[in-house]
């Protein structure tokens, strides 16, 4: 090998691993996370005794000893509420990217003891923050819209020194472990819808709008009685999963993934009223685009937004004459 | 950057070149475990099983079930029914009716998760004989009944209590819910009855007069004991 083909390739050894890449992702998928948490606190505030606190449904008798949760050290309610409101400022503190580092275990060890201090009202998105926390804490979720981004820019002198090098190379390899995650999720998932009879004669969906909890009446009404809809949700949840970790490897192929998977998402949102669960699904899905997409998107709204305000400067004007 | 990495130390090399493929090891490695942990059940998710759950632990434990590869079809309506101190007895009173009507009316509200609690705890009290009938037509399938017997045993372990522990948390929701409609102090014992409906079949969907068959399941009287209202 020549020493400039040497060079080349160290160059490009250096630019897969030490160069940050989806930024933009990770700092929008913190604010998500951080959002959807803060909601999930304070939605709940009112009953929030009644769902984890020992005096509630889970008594001490009945909770899970086994697993670790900041909420099983003590049962007395002052603890409790100390707990849960420390958890709401640390959510708020996750979201506004303030001393992200340390913020972002601080919010994994809170997210993950209030998760599962109560199996009863969980579901696969709860299971799911759980998993892309635990990486998102090596992961660099603070480059924008955050506290800390102006320090981060700051510090651009010092990015070739070892320490910077290797927590760029941990949150490469972070964002990655949360795709391949996601990946997982979906090939299983879809894996699964295989197997079973009903999704495989094309009528789970149907089966699934005739259980009150989670069908929205209206969306019922429309879904129950459209075979064709039937039909084509059943089949697109199922080869949409399945073909999620494929499409992802063209860099075409994935908007088609994302955009998919969004609808899917957005659909369970609305038809099965899983709010929450849906939302976690599609922050995750945020970490899928890079930079330059989200760059590519900014400047097209801004290139939308120019038109509009020029044709609504023209309406006035045309309207006079 | 690149002249200057001729002339680093031997610890910097090691790290610069060394650190990406470790990790992209341990990616693959933990990826693999979770692999096993999550696909269907075949012969070395059996063989590993103890080592994959004692790595997955409670942090990287996960399910991707999803309404899948069955679908829950079935209606799970719990009733509840009051023995006041003075003995009088309430009539059966539908308590899972009301909270899906009020999610209906507005997903983001506290009922949209509280509301789960009555299905999920019925789901978790019946839900395990599914999953050991799952595991004993598929131990058949892979004639791998030396490993699997542990695994059995485990989990007809893990049923027992699961199915009594359900149970108490049903009953400590609708402790919770009763205490709402009557006076706490008043309330005896609480008995709970889960009607089961299942759902139009696929064929009679354009059946007007098809009724839905329902099975009911009357759980018995258990003490009140006072459980902060949600």
């Amino acid at each position: 090998m020549t020493l400039e083909g040497s060079s080349t390739l160290r160059q490009r050894f250096h630019q897969l691993f030490y160069n940050e890449k989806f930024l933009i992702g990770a700092s929008l998928a913190r604010i998500s996370f951080g959002f959807i948490m803060l909601y999930y606190y304070l939605i709940h505030y009112t009953q929030r005794y009644f769902i984890w606190s020992y005096e509630g449904i889970i008594n001490e008798h009945l909770s899970d000893k086994e697993s670790f949760s900041l909420y099983n050290f003590s049962t007395s309610s002052m603890y409790f509420d100390i707990v849960y409101h420390v958890s709401i400022l640390i959510a708020i503190l996750y979201l506004c990217g303030y001393k992200t580092r340390i913020t972002s275990i601080l919010f994994f060890i809170t997210t993950y003891s209030i998760l599962q201090r109560n199996f009863l009202v969980a579901d696969g998105g709860d299971n799911l923050v759980i998993n892309i926390l635990f990486f998102l804490m090596f992961a660099n979720t603070y480059a924008y819209f955050s506290f800390d981004s102006a320090k981060w820019r700051a510090r651009s002198d010092r990015r070739n020194n070892l320490f910077h090098l290797v927590l760029a190379l941990v949150h490469n390899m972070a964002i990655i472990a949360c795709v391949v995650q996601l990946c997982i999720l979906y090939l299983t998932a879809g894996f699964y819808q295989v197997m079973g009879e009903s999704w495989n004669s094309g009528v789970a969906i149907y089966y699934i709008f005739q259980v009150d909890e989670y069908a929205n009446p209206f969306i019922r009404d429309l879904v129950i009685n459209h075979d064709i809809l039937i039909f084509l949700g059943n089949y697109f949840s199922i080869i949409i999963k399945i073909a999620f970790p494929f499409l992802l490897f063209n860099r075409y192929t994935k908007y088609l993934a994302v955009v998919g998977i969004a609808f899917f998402h957005i659909g369970i949102a609305i038809g099965m009223g899983l709010v929450t669960f849906s939302l976690i699904m599609l922050t995750s899905d945020l970490l899928i685009i890079g930079d330059q997409d989200f760059r590519w998107m900014k400047s097209k709204w801004l290139q939308l937004i120019g038109f509009m305000r020029n044709k609504i400067r023209r309406l006035p004007s045309s309207t006079n004459s | 950057m690149e002249s200057s990495n001729h002339n680093k130390s031997l610890f910097y090399k090691g790290v610069y070149f060394g650190l990406p493929f470790a990790l992209i090891g341990f990616i693959l490695f933990h990826f693999s475990i979770i692999i096993l942990h999550v696909m269907p059940i075949n012969p070395i998710s059996i063989a590993l099983e103890p080592e994959v759950n004692a790595y997955t632990g409670a942090l990287f434990r996960q399910n991707w079930h999803l309404f899948s590869p069955e679908p829950v079809t079935e209606n799970d309506v719990v009733y509840m029914k009051v023995k006041t101190k003075s003995n009088q007895e309430s009539d059966w009173i539908d308590i899972t009716t009301p909270f899906i009507s009020a999610n209906n009316e507005n997903y983001l509200s506290p009922l949209n998760r509280i509301m789960r609690i009555p299905s999920t705890a019925v789901n978790e009290m019946h839900g395990e004989e599914e999953l050991i009938n799952r595991y004993k037509k598929k131990i058949y399938e892979l004639n791998k009944e030396k490993e699997s017997e542990k695994i059995l045993k485990r989990i007809s372990e893990y049923q027992l209590k699961n199915s009594k522990d359900t149970r108490m948390l049903l009953y400590r929701f609708v402790f919770s819910t009763a205490a709402r409609s009557f006076s706490p102090d008043d309330i005896q014992s609480v008995n709970v009855r889960v009607v089961t409906e299942e759902p139009v079949p696929y064929s009679q969907r354009k059946n007007p007069t098809y009724e839905r068959k329902k099975t009911y399941e009357e759980l018995g009287w258990e003490n009140f004991t006072h459980v902060l209202t949600w």
